[in-house]
């Protein structure tokens, strides 16, 4: 039996072959249609998906502790997992900009525990109807420190701001 | 995947990293269908294709940390999701090996040995259902083709099994088949080669 | 509403926003005052009480101390999962999840109040707790104030 070059397969009949692709073809034209239209069938069910994302807001990934100024009432800290939110709502709210994901360096802190932010990275993606890149960055640092004033009481960690996408709003 | 849609992923993935439940919560949606596709196909029952995909996804979550590229996710999911996947069909392989009964191998989907029929009943987990169920919350799509298809994919070897779904129903280039499986361009190329040909030979028996 | 008229609801509510049964008040404050666990489940009471909690949140710090507690017996240092408190001490650990309606730091600074108080009511201590907050994570798309 010849064999194709290019699959290594043998080389069938012509009939054999086009009632093989049209089969192949058949199937997952079937299944992409039954996906398109929301057919449980060809999905997970609701079940299924509900636990799985149970599962997921079950298992968030806290990080390490993070030394805040104490209030007058008594010394707090913060986890990672709550500082990355408290940015991320901060650019988000900044209009044209979407926040994908930051990072913190820390000063020393005793133990597990970090110390305060003194640099924060925010890496952020801007619509492509920005005007002016370098006003949203300034726009960007300028919201992350208030919230870090408002919510935490931190004052003026570094800022950087990278824009690193474009998205289309 | 179009620019946009490519776009959109790689920005969940890097909030998802950030921590942001919400943005997994999205990628599952977007990929479940798919993985569930590949899953079900590998295994050719619903439920260990629901159990493979919701364990894949929840290792991605737990290990999305450690994805340095973003733009690879798609393909380092599916990657979990196959290994998994290759490793429960093994595993329901070694248990088959075990039985002696006839009609217990009936019951073992794409288990070592067992008759085509087998699939469509450990599928539904009724006698002579098909594999969409009739169950009232799924549609009873009654498919001759997949069911043709699925049991004779039922009857080689998962190896073979393995590369032509990625390519034939995945759509997956040789090179990402090769990484996917972990083995070498040529083996994907000579496995694809066998699986297309014992598939047609055994759809003409079938007919 | 005070911590007083808080504690009296006795409600505990996990992170996941889940009501639970509340427990007995005692009628009388014991002669010997100590961290009894009914007493003391007022003081989750009090913590998912305050205005911006959506719920107490454990994480390894309390649970380590829960263990302890329990192996220990000991009548003046209560344990459970998401509050610590040692009498011996005077420190309480409290680890919350916050729901973002208000500043971070007014609301740990009210827990700190809240729960620095119920404890002084039952008259273990001497000196004033010193209530150390841990905020586990913040909830909620859009924070609003006010």
């Amino acid at each position: 039996m010849p064999i194709d070059p290019d699959t290594d397969a043998e080389i069938t009949d012509e009939a054999t072959e086009k009632r093989y692709r049209e089969l192949v073809d058949t199937v997952v034209r079937q299944w992409n249609d039954l996906e398109a239209a929301g057919d449980r069938s060809v999905q997970l069910s609701a079940e299924v998906l509900t636990g799985l994302k149970d599962a997921v807001r079950a298992d968030a990934r806290h990080g390490p502790q993070v030394e805040m100024p104490p209030t007058d009432a008594g010394p707090w800290t913060t986890s990672e997992l709550a500082l990355r939110t408290l940015v991320r709502h901060a650019v988000d709210a900044v209009p044209d900009a979407l926040s994908l994901r930051t990072s913190f360096d820390y000063a020393d802190g005793e133990g597990r525990t970090r110390g305060r932010p003194d640099r924060i990275t925010c890496r952020i993606s801007a619509s492509t109807r920005t005007p002016n890149l370098p006003a949203l960055g300034e726009a960007v640092r300028t919201a992350v420190a208030t919230a870090c004033q408002d919510e935490l009481a931190l004052a003026a960690p570094a800022i950087d701001v990278h824009i690193e996408d474009l998205h289309e709003r | 995947m179009n620019p946009v849609a490519a776009a959109e992923l790689r920005t969940l993935v890097l909030r998802a990293q950030d921590g942001e439940v919400e943005a997994f919560e999205r990628l599952v949606d977007l990929t479940q269908g798919r993985l569930f596709r590949t899953a079900f196909m590998l295994l050719g029952d619903r439920q260990d294709a629901e159990d493979t995909v919701q364990e894949s996804l929840l290792l991605a979550w737990r290990r999305l940390h450690m994805l340095e590229k973003p733009d690879a996710f798609g393909g380092w999911l599916t990657r979990i999701c196959v290994r998994r996947a290759t490793d429960l069909g093994r595993q329901r392989a070694r248990r088959a090996t075990d039985v002696t009964a006839t009609e217990d191998l009936e019951k073992l989907p794409y288990a070592a040995g067992a008759a085509p029929a087998a699939y469509g009943t450990a599928a539904s987990g009724t006698t002579g259902a098909t594999a969409y169920g009739t169950s009232p919350e799924h549609t009873a799509i009654v498919d001759a083709q997949l069911g043709a298809l699925t049991r004779v994919l039922g009857s080689i070897d998962p190896d073979l099994r393995a590369c032509w779904v990625l390519r034939e129903i995945d759509g997956l280039t040789y090179d990402e088949i090769a990484r996917t499986l972990a083995i070498t361009e040529p083996t994907v190329r000579g496995r694809l080669a066998r699986a297309r040909s014992l598939i047609i030979r055994r759809m003409d028996e079938w007919r | 509403m005070s911590a007083d008229e808080t504690a009296d609801q006795t409600t505990d509510r996990t992170a996941a926003g889940t009501p639970d049964t509340s427990a007995e008040v005692p009628s009388q404050v014991p002669a010997e005052p100590t961290l009894q666990p009914t007493t003391s489940d007022r003081l989750v009471g009090v913590v998912t009480a305050v205005p911006g909690v959506s719920g107490i949140e454990p994480g390894i710090a309390t649970t380590v101390g829960a263990i302890d507690a329990r192996l220990r017996r000991s009548p003046d240092r209560y344990a459970r999962y998401g509050l610590v408190v040692d009498a011996d001490t005077g420190t309480a650990t409290v680890e919350v999840a916050l729901d973002g309606t208000r500043p971070v730091r007014e609301v740990v600074a009210d827990v700190q109040r809240a729960v620095a108080a119920a404890v002084a009511e039952v008259g273990v201590l001497d000196e004033p707790l010193r209530v150390h907050v841990r905020v586990q994570s913040v909830t909620t798309p859009g924070i609003t104030h006010g």
